[in-house]
C-alpha cells in the first residue's frame, strides 16, 4: 500500500517526547485526580445548581403567591370590626347578611365577624338560631 | 505471587470490582496503558500539556465507568474510545471558543509543533506531522493508529465505530494525500 519508501521505513518512528519520569509520576497524579473526584461532593458540582435552582424557584412562587394575595385580598386592610362597620354602615353588609357563605363577606374572618356582631349588640347564638 | 505485569484485563476488571483492590487494580491499569493511551492523544492534540490533561480525563473516566464495563470489547479499545473522545471534544471546544474554522486550528496545531520543547522529530518527521494536520479529522485518526501504532483495522473499527472496509478507504486516501504532500518541495 505504502509505495513511497521514505513513509515506509524511516517516519515510524515517534518524533514526540515527554518530560523526564512523566510516566513514572503519572499513575499516582491519576490515583490523586480519581481521589479528588471521589471525595469532591458530588453535592458541590452537581447537585448545588439543582438546588440553587430549585431554591429560586421556590422563592419566586412564594413572591408571586403572596404578590396574589396582597392583590386579591384587599381585605388584609378591612380585617377589623371597623371597616366591616362601614361597609354595613354603607348598605354593603347587614347584620343579617352576616355569613360565611356570602361572598362579600368571604373576605372577613370569622373572628372579625364575631366582633362585628358583639357591636352591633347582636347574639351570636340567636344569631345562629334564627339563622339555622 | 503473580508479577504485576502479569495480570490480565479480565484478572485487572475483577481486581477493580472488589472494594479492597479497587485502588491497586487502576493504579496497575493506568501503569498498563498509560503510554499507549498518551501517545494516542498527543498525535491528536499535539501539545504535552493539553496531552497530560486529556490522559488524566480519560482515566478519570475510565475510574467512574470501569464498573459498569460489560467486557464487550478489549479494554484497551474502549480506553482508546474515551482517549478520542476527549481528544476530539477537547479540538472541537478549541474551534468553538475561539470560532476558528478547522484550518485555522490545525495551523494552531502545526505551529504548536514547531515550538513544542518536547518534539524531537527532524525535519521529514515535522513534514509529516504537517502533512497530517492536513487531513480530515478521521483520516488522520485512522492513520494515526494503522501506520504509528500498527492496529488491526478490527481493532481500530472498535475504537472509532466504523466498519473495516470503509477505516481501509480512509487509510488509502490518507496515504495517497500524505505521500503527494511529501514529494512536494
Amino acid at each position: 500500500m505504502l509505495n513511497n519508501e521514505l513513509l515506509n521505513n524511516e517516519l515510524r518512528k515517534n518524533p514526540f517526547a515527554v518530560p523526564d519520569k512523566y510516566f513514572d509520576n503519572l499513575p499516582s497524579r491519576v490515583q490523586d485526580k480519581c481521589i479528588m473526584s471521589k471525595k469532591s461532593p458530588v453535592f458541590a458540582f452537581g447537585l448545588l445548581p439543582k438546588l440553587a435552582w430549585s431554591g429560586g424557584i421556590i422563592v419566586l412562587a412564594l413572591a408571586l403567591f403572596l404578590s396574589y394575595f396582597n392583590f386579591n385580598n384587599t381585605s388584609i386592610g378591612k380585617q377589623n370590626p371597623e371597616t366591616l362597620m362601614v361597609d354595613a354602615d354603607s348598605g354593603e353588609i347587614s347584620p343579617k347578611n352576616v355569613d360565611v357563605r356570602k361572598s362579600s363577606l368571604k373576605s372577613y374572618r370569622n373572628d372579625v365577624k364575631v366582633e362585628y356582631l358583639a357591636v352591633r349588640n347582636v347574639n351570636l347564638n340567636d344569631y345562629l338560631a334564627s339563622r339555622y | 505471587m503473580v508479577k504485576d505485569n502479569s495480570y490480565t484485563d479480565k484478572e485487572l476488571i475483577t481486581m477493580f470490582r472488589n472494594p479492597a483492590q479497587k485502588s491497586y487494580a487502576f493504579n496497575l491499569i493506568t501503569r498498563k496503558y498509560q503510554e499507549r493511551v498518551y501517545w494516542h492523544i498527543r498525535k491528536i492534540v499535539i501539545s504535552h500539556d493539553d496531552t497530560d490533561d486529556l490522559v488524566q480525563n480519560t482515566f478519570l473516566k475510565a475510574w467512574e465507568g470501569l464498573e459498569s464495563f460489560r467486557e464487550e470489547s478489549q479494554l484497551f479499545t474502549w480506553l482508546y474510545r474515551i482517549a478520542t473522545n476527549e481528544a476530539l471534544t477537547f479540538l472541537r471546544k478549541k474551534r468553538t471558543k475561539f470560532f476558528l474554522p478547522l484550518v485555522d486550528v490545525e495551523n494552531q496545531l502545526s505551529n504548536t509543533l514547531e515550538s513544542d520543547a518536547y518534539f524531537s522529530g527532524d525535519e521529514l518527521h515535522t513534514k509529516l506531522q504537517k502533512a497530517l494536520l492536513r487531513l480530515p479529522e478521521k483520516q488522520r485518526l485512522v492513520f494515526n493508529m494503522k501506520y504509528f501504532e500498527e492496529m488491526k483495522y478490527e481493532e481500530i473499527s472498535a475504537v472509532v465505530g466504523t466498519s473495516v472496509g470503509a477505516l481501509k478507504a480512509s487509510y488509502h486516501h490518507a496515504v495517497e494525500k500524505i505521500e503527494k504532500f511529501l514529494q512536494e518541495d
